[in-house]
């Protein structure tokens, strides 16, 4: 199934999420007018989700991409680790 | 080491893009930091490297108008560079140059834009993440990214602006293009032009001084070499299929 889900992240940016599922996450596209420091850590972040379960719980899928960013020192302007969780469970919806 | 202040000229799109990165690449290298002042010639669309070009851009448009589309290599929105509505500006130096946060550095280098804005006698200031705004109307749109210890920050100072055109290239909603989005938008951003007749030669001249003000700097111009790389970075990135359609 293929599902999508957007949020002007309060404060911040446009997030977009489109997401290919079928039990679990298949492929995940973000995008958005957002500012990700480096920028092609997006492929990466996009990698990350790959294989979450659809009923993952939104903290949990925020935890993940939290502890990649700090541990790859990734800086997300305008958007957050708990916005993409919460539009990434909002497109599987 | 002293700035190089590379004055106004006109350059297409893809150009523009593979110019601050042959710079940046000079300046990793040992190259001085570069401000550079720049007019889009054709006009055209910029979007941020995070974009869906397909959800941000009506290319049927564009190609009729004769307005070229560009992916940015910094994040940020669309926007529709007017050859006739904007001057655009790049700052490119090593990191060490510039305070460290992200939010810092944007309130460094805007607020040589907000100094400019203040010798035409407008009123402006920053406001996070990346726009200068008067009255609280956007003025200014500026886009950054560091890669190996360099800062790129580019943006556009707006003096004038033809709404329904800028609808017209960009998907702004499923709406029809209606007198009421039109004043929204008029509502909501501010032109150089809102406030005297201006002409670019004096809003440029403004930038100058803005930008270069309490600098060891001097004019110059792109190297032989910077010019050879943007070419072949135009050529082989920027005007290429795959990554005007990278997202």
């Amino acid at each position: 199934m293929i599902g999508q889900a957007e949020e002007k992240v309060q404060g911040g940016k446009l997030l977009r999420i489109k997401v290919d599922f079928n039990g679990k996450i298949n492929s995940a596209h973000i995008t958005g007018d957002f500012f990700l420091h480096p920028e092609d850590s997006i492929d990466q972040l996009e990698a990350l989700v790959v294989g979450t379960p659809v009923n993952e719980e939104e903290s949990k899928i925020a935890e993940k991409i939290k502890s990649y960013a700090k541990g790859q020192e990734v800086q997300m302007i305008g958007i957050d680790a708990e916005a993409i969780a919460r539009v990434l469970k909002a497109a599987m919806r | 080491m002293k700035w190089r202040v590379i004055p106004l000229h006109t350059t297409d799109a893809f150009t523009a893009m593979a110019i601050d990165e042959a710079v940046s690449e000079s300046v990793l290298k040992g190259g001085p930091p570069t401000i550079r002042f720049w007019r889009w010639n054709p006009s055209a669309v910029s979007i941020g490297y995070f974009q869906s070009i397909e959800d941000e851009v009506d290319l049927g448009a564009c190609k009729k108008m004769g307005v070229d589309v560009v992916r940015r290599r910094t994040g940020g929105g669309a926007v529709f560079h007017d050859y006739e509505g904007e001057i655009t500006y790049s700052v490119i130096g090593k990191e060490e140059l510039f305070p460290k946060g992200i939010t810092e550095s944007y309130y460094l280098i805007c607020g040589w834009i907000v100094d400019s804005l203040t010798m035409l006698g407008i009123q402006s200031e920053f406001k996070p993440i990346n726009d200068i705004v008067v009255n609280g109307k956007k003025i200014s749109g500026n886009a950054q990214t560091r890669r190996n210890g360099i800062l790129l920050q580019h943006g556009t100072i707006l003096v004038n602006l033809d709404v329904k055109k800028m609808f017209s290239l960009l998907k702004v909603g499923k709406e029809k293009i209606s007198d009421k989005m039109i004043q929204t938008i008029e509502e909501r951003v501010a032109k150089i032009k809102d406030f005297g007749n201006f002409e670019m030669q004096s809003v440029y001249d403004a930038l100058v001084q803005g930008f270069t003000a309490a600098k060891d700097w001097e004019y110059g111009q792109l190297t032989k070499e910077e010019i050879e790389r943007a070419n072949v970075l135009a050529k082989d990135r920027y005007s290429t299929r795959a990554w005007v359609f990278l997202r």
